[in-house]
């Protein structure tokens, strides 16, 4: 198409708005209500733009470019029904902010209004002390207010946790509300009232808390004004640096980028360009990444228990009681358990020394009980190889989601915005699961069954459509015949009784997903654990087969992926991985090395414990010595997320007091103890080294991670159904996946009263 | 037949208000006996959906709700090849003040609607019509509803129609008294339950509608001529007509005339004949100051001015409209100030809120017309309100902002001098 901005002939192939290609032109036309990835709105209509032959103006942000338009985006008319236009918003803005445009006086400005307003109960800032509605004001140069301010007369909402909302600031520009409906979900907001009265809030003027708000932070994030005001947030405090990491509270792998002063984290919101989550975030990353690097059971000093007490000492006290206790052990005394919250370098560390250096064979990796894990050990079982890799995007391209007792929007937050948005395209979600969750009012159907029953389902369903007409694809597919075989032995009536179904449902439900296709199966570890975890696996694996699923295997760790990588490739030799956590628990071991609390120690493990965490809690009674490890923010490194992609952190601030990343603590005891082979100076060194011996991360290059990347594997996996005695029940799991509220064992909400109610559901 | 009640007249032969003076038109047998669902017949049974879709365009027939908009080319629009399924939605929504002529069709006469809704929903191959009927008429659905288990009950609703094979099932859905609701698109929102915003435009409801399918929105009266058209033709239909457009409509008078009342009488009927030979002149002692001629949407005219012939263009050509045709007379006793403040006060009040213009514009200018009203206006304060509306004008979203601005804008225009007066230091 050939369009014509201001005389500037330009060619255009995709659909977009004329704001769309102005801006990517570098054409500046104001605007306000418009938000990227937004449905347009065109509400505040200051991106007014003329169309030649057209009789009425056109908001730009709502305009498709058509074949032959010819556009003008600035001119002194224009520019002048823009500043009326701006002028009335500024009629209902606080008025201390028309004086915010003018540069000079804006300090004193601020100053009275911060005398003022404490004392009237407002706050008149806006949230990162950068307010796009200034920078209109800026632009348009509203001579002089044309009517006197009506600001004030609003009560400042500040009856929620972590955010205020003072609507006089409010321009209605509908973001909020846009982007609490259209991309999270949850729509707590809306708007409410009309005429000069509409405004934005909540059913019946709730506060959040009364509502589905998840405090995911999404509405402070769009507002572009101080309407939305983070409790946290101080006008005189402002950020000086900005610094974006990988946020490590669970397998997703949101970008984050992290506001400082003074070398402190004030704030952290999601990074626009995340990979992941392109500027959304949950609870956790938006507003908790301070107050888990700050948290008070932080442990910041190596501590060692004399007489008893844990005290206070020094790393080389510390770690010379590690390094003579552990020489002094022999090697299959000795068990390790690491946490897949770690880096990829600390759990690397990690491993080496305790393949290598202690040569135990004890080592048990959280990675190890992941849905991934358990998929692969499965599939291998079988003979084939499983692709683990995903994007969450692929699941957009899914018909149909089957999804398996997790409640996404609390446990995965940008998988389930990906599944809400192909809702809102038009796929079909079906929730399977013992317990009714609060996203089910956006599925098509809930299955309710009880935990273990999930391959009756399954099985059910592929044999309904293995003697469909529509058996034809499958057919062609390795092992259907024996496939088929075994499912005439299923009685499907038996099954629907079992399960509590109509035979019905069970046919309509195989017919959804006959039509449906490509489907998506989001399972985590629940459904791949205990004695029907195998089973289940088998009769995932077939239906997705039959339907073209796609299997995504569901992991909660920051690092689970990596984790269970690198401890595959250092594992001496194959076994139930739940060998060495039964053993821990059993007392089988002298010396133990704990990195993180994903285990929980109720009693003492064995005669010497070694702790290695960022925290003080529970298991540190136990600990006969403590090595305090950073958090995420304190170090770099990389996490491999639960899609497989490997992405890098830098470190944002120092390390609080002594604490040390744990590839330099292990790479310390390991010289300690006269070890060869970890002489690393940087994480930089580990990566190094790791990307050179463990095969999923062959060959890539630090400086390649700049989202894209996934870890290595198979190319192409077997496509054949699943063998007979795949139905036999399997070695059973225990179950530690941690919780998706607990991060490095830290039940983060703590101190924010009222909040684990609203993350719980 | 006695044509009992005072508000409605026969002149000449009518299409929609024919039989109101019968008492008991809404239950089915009557309206049956007076040669009801004819036109149903002969159009599922004799006519193919193009051919009434051809016969609805000859017939001149424009839309009753405010627009004007062609009924037979509004159809025409919705996509034949698409495999989405297609609604009709009809607005009895009548919220334009002034306007009450929508109440009377369905009270009285809601078997001719039903036809029309079943003739229209055939020829575009719609299986579900909503009537989306304004909250406070709840009487009025009572009747609507009645009337529709009638018709469901004699055949011609539900499935496969006069043994056709047509199905069409017909829903009535009740808003809760927002002007904005009215507006074809805000409505579909208030349809689907959501808040009545008005949508962007295009698409056009005729491609993505309710639901996001293709959908059509007549307004009553447009619905209820179309039997008429079906069984007279649509050469009979136009011929009704005074105007370039076909058929009657219903002008709703309103004001201190001395039978105000609605009177069905061709399109293109002068303004002067309706008041003062229909609704009988000016009650005594009163004099004609000005009428607002198609609704309070619609720029007012002077006395001088009602010399003209109401139909679209027409008026269009006088720089108002004909909008709904109510007709709302105002004498001279009556101070444009007071006129004024009625019209801003609605409009400050039914803003759905999306666009700043129509929001805080409407609201400003209330507020303004408020201080001149209670005596403290100010110099400029004319210009002041002629400078917001223009700022409304023809920069919303939808139509409702140039239904704010006009009225305001010809008041202040034409009696700029007396509201002026009004001002602390005007010249009265
Ligand atoms: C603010 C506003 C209010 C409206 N209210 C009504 C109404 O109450 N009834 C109606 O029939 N049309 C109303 N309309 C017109 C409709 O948008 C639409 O044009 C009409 O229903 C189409 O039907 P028609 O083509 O049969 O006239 C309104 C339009 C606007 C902008
Ligand atoms: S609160 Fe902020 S984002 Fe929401 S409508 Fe108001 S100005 Fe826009
Ligand atoms: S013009 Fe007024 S009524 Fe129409 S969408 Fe805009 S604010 Fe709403
Ligand atoms: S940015 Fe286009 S109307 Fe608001």
């Amino acid at each position: 198409m050939k369009v014509t901005i201001d005389g500037r002939p330009l060619e255009v192939t995709d659909k977009m708005t004329i704001l769309d290609l102005a801006r990517d032109k570098g054409i500046y036309i104001p605007s306000l209500c418009h938000y990227p990835g937004l449905v347009p709105f065109t509400g505040c209509r200051l991106c007014l733009i003329a169309v030649k032959g057209r009789e009425a103006l056109a908001p730009a942000c709502g305009t498709f470019i058509e074949d032959g338009m010819d556009v003008t985006t600035n001119t002194p008319a224009l520019q002048k029904t823009r500043r009326q236009i701006l002028e009335l918003i500024l009629s209902e803005h606080a008025g201390a902010c028309l004086a915010c445009h003018d540069k000079g006086a804006r300090l004193d400005e601020l100053a009275a209004v911060d005398e003022a307003g404490p004392a009237a109960g407002r706050s008149l800032y806006s949230n990162n002390g950068d307010c796009e509605f200034r920078k209109l004001i800026d632009y348009l140069k509203p001579d002089k207010a044309q009517f006197p301010s009506l600001d004030g007369t609003l009560e400042i909402r500040k009856d929620d946790p972590l955010l205020d909302r003072n609507y006089n600031l409010c321009v209605l520009c509908g973001r909020c509300v846009r982007i609490c409906h259209e991309v999270r979900g949850v729509s707590a907001l809306a708007f409410v009232y009309r005429g000069s009265r509409a405004g934005v809030g909540t059913a019946f003027g709730r506060r959040l808390l009364d509502t589905d708000c998840q405090f995911c932070g999404a509405c402070l994030d769009v507002c572009p004004t101080g309407a939305l005001i983070e409790k946290s947030a101080h006008p005189e405090i402002l950020p000086d640096t900005e610094n974006n990491t990988i946020c490590s509270f669970c397998g997703q792998g949101c970008e984050l980028t992290l506001f400082l002063k003074q070398g402190k984290i004030l704030r952290s919101v999601p990074a626009k360009q995340g990979s992941v989550n392109q500027g959304q975030a949950c609870l956790k990353g938006r507003f908790l990444v301070s107050e888990a690097v700050y948290h008070r059971s932080r442990v910041v000093r190596p501590m060692v228990r004399k007489n008893g007490k844990l005290e206070e000492t020094t790393w080389d006290e510390a770690l010379a009681v590690v390094a003579q206790k552990l020489s002094g052990c022999p090697a299959r005394d000795i068990a390790i358990a690491g946490s897949a919250h770690d880096s990829c370098e600390d759990i690397f560390a990690l491993d080496k020394f305790g393949g290598e250096g202690l040569e135990t064979e004890n080592i048990a990796s959280h990675g190890d009980f992941t849905a991934q894990a358990r998929l692969r050990d499965f599939a291998r079982l079988q003979g084939f190889e499983p692709r683990l890799n995903f994007r969450i995007s692929d699941i957009g391209r899914a018909k149909t989601i089957v999804l398996f007792g997790e409640n996404l929007a609390v446990s995965q937050p940008m998988v389930w915005l990906e599944v809400y948005k192909s809702i809102r395209n038009g796929a079909k979600l079906i929730i399977v699961g013992p317990q009714e969750l609060c996203i089910r009012r956006c599925a098509s159907s809930w299955i309710k069954l009880r935990p273990g029953q999930e391959s009756e389902l399954l099985i059910g369903l592929s044999k309904i459509l293995s003697d469909s007409g529509h058996a034809a694809e499958s057919a062609k597919i390795d092992g259907f015949a024996a496939f088929k075989n075994r499912l005439q032995e299923f009685e499907l009536s038996g099954a629907a009784a079992s399960l509590g179904l109509q035979e019905e449902k069970l046919l309509k439900l195989a017919l959804l997903l006959e039509k449906r296709k490509p489907t998506a199966y989001l399972f985590g570890a629940e459904v791949c654990e205990g004695s029907s975890g195998a089973a289940n696996l088998a009769a995932l694996w077939n239906l997705a087969l039959q339907t073209e699923g796609l299997l995504v295997p569901l992991s909660s760790e920051s690092n689970a992926r990596g984790a269970f990588e690198i401890s595959a490739f250092f594992r001496k030799k194959d076994g139930p991985p739940g060998r060495i956590i039964q053993g821990i628990s059993n007392g089988s071991f002298l010396t133990l090395y704990v990195v993180g609390s994903s285990l929980r120690l109720e009693k003492k493990p064995a005669a010497f414990v070694v702790i290695q965490d960022s925290y003080l809690n529970g298991n540190s009674d136990f600990a006969d010595v403590i090595l305090p490890q950073t958090t995420f923010a304190e170090a770099e490194g990389t996490f491999v997320n639960v899609e497989g992609r490997l992405q890098k952190f830098e470190r944002v601030i120092e390390p609080l007091g002594d604490s040390r990343p744990g590839w330099r603590i292990i790479s310390h005891l390991a010289q300690k103890m006269g070890m060869a082979g970890f002489s690393f100076r940087s994480a930089s060194d580990v990566f190094q080294e790791l990307t050179g011996r463990v095969p999923a991360f062959h060959g890539l290059g630090r400086e390649q991670l700049t989202g894209g990347v996934f870890l290595r594997e198979p190319e192409a996996d077997r496509r054949r159904f699943a063998a007979a005695e795949a139905f036999a029940g399997v070695d059973a799991a225990p179950s530690i996946a941690a919780g998706p509220d607990v991060y490095k064992g830290l039940e983060m909400s703590r101190d924010i009263k009222d909040l684990r109610l609203i993350r719980g559901r | 037949m006695a044509c009992s009640k005072a508000w409605t007249r026969h002149v000449d032969e009518k299409i929609l208000t024919e039989h109101f003076g019968l008492a008991n038109l809404y239950e089915i047998e009557a309206y049956l006996e007076r040669g009801g669902y004819r036109a149903v017949t002969k159009a599922l049974q004799e006519m193919t959906p193009d051919g009434i879709m051809d016969e609805v365009k000859k017939a001149g027939l424009r839309g009753r709700g405010g627009a004007g908009f062609p009924a037979g080319m509004k159809w025409s629009f919705v996509p034949k090849t698409s495999d989405k399924p297609k609604y009709l939605c009809v607005n009895a929504d009548e919220g334009e003040p002034g306007t009450f002529k929508d109440r009377y069709i369905l009270t009285h006469n809601p078997h001719l609607l039903i036809e029309g809704i079943i003739i229209a929903s055939f020829s575009v191959g719609i299986h579900a019509a909503y009537v989306y009927i304004r909250g406070e008429y709840e009487a009025v659905a009572q009747r609507l509803e009645q009337a529709l288990a009638q018709a469901a009950q004699k055949g011609y609703l539900g499935k496969s129609i006069l043994e056709t094979g047509f199905d069409l099932d017909v829903f009535v859905h009740r808003g809760a008294g927002a002007y904005i609701c009215g507006e074809e698109t805000a409505l579909l929102e208030s349809l689907e339950g959501k808040r009545g915003h008005p949508r962007l435009k295009p698409p056009f409801p005729a491609t993505v509608g309710l639901f996001q399918c293709p959908t059509v929105i007549n307004n009553v009266e447009t619905l209820a001529n179309i039997p008429a058209i079906i069984q007279k033709g649509a050469p009979w239909f136009l011929d009704k007509g005074l105007a370039k457009d076909g058929g009657t409509r219903i002008f709703g008078v309103s004001g201190p005339v001395v039978r105000p009342g609605i009177y069905e009488l061709p399109v293109g009927t002068s303004l002067r004949e309706i008041i003062y030979t229909h609704a009988g002149g000016l009650k005594p002692g009163k004099k004609l100051k000005a009428v607002i001629p198609g609704g309070m949407s619609a720029p007012i005219l002077k006395a001088d001015e009602i010399d003209i012939k109401m139909d679209f263009d027409s008026l269009a050509g006088v720089g108002s409209m004909l909008g709904s045709a109510a007709v709302i007379v105002i004498d001279e006793a009556t101070p444009i100030l007071d006129v004024l403040k009625k019209v801003a006060k609605f409009y400050a009040h039914e803003s759905c809120g999306q666009c700043t213009p129509c929001r805080i514009g409407t609201s400003w200018i209330h507020k303004i017309i408020k201080r001149m009203s209670a005596g403290h206006g100010e110099k400029g304060d004319v210009d002041e309100l002629v400078r917001l509306a223009s700022n409304i004008k023809g920069k919303t979203l939808c139509p409702m902002g140039d239904a704010a601005s006009l009225p305001v804008l010809s008041l202040a225009q034409k009696f700029k001098n007396e509201l002026e007066s009004c001002l602390k230091d005007g010249s009265g």
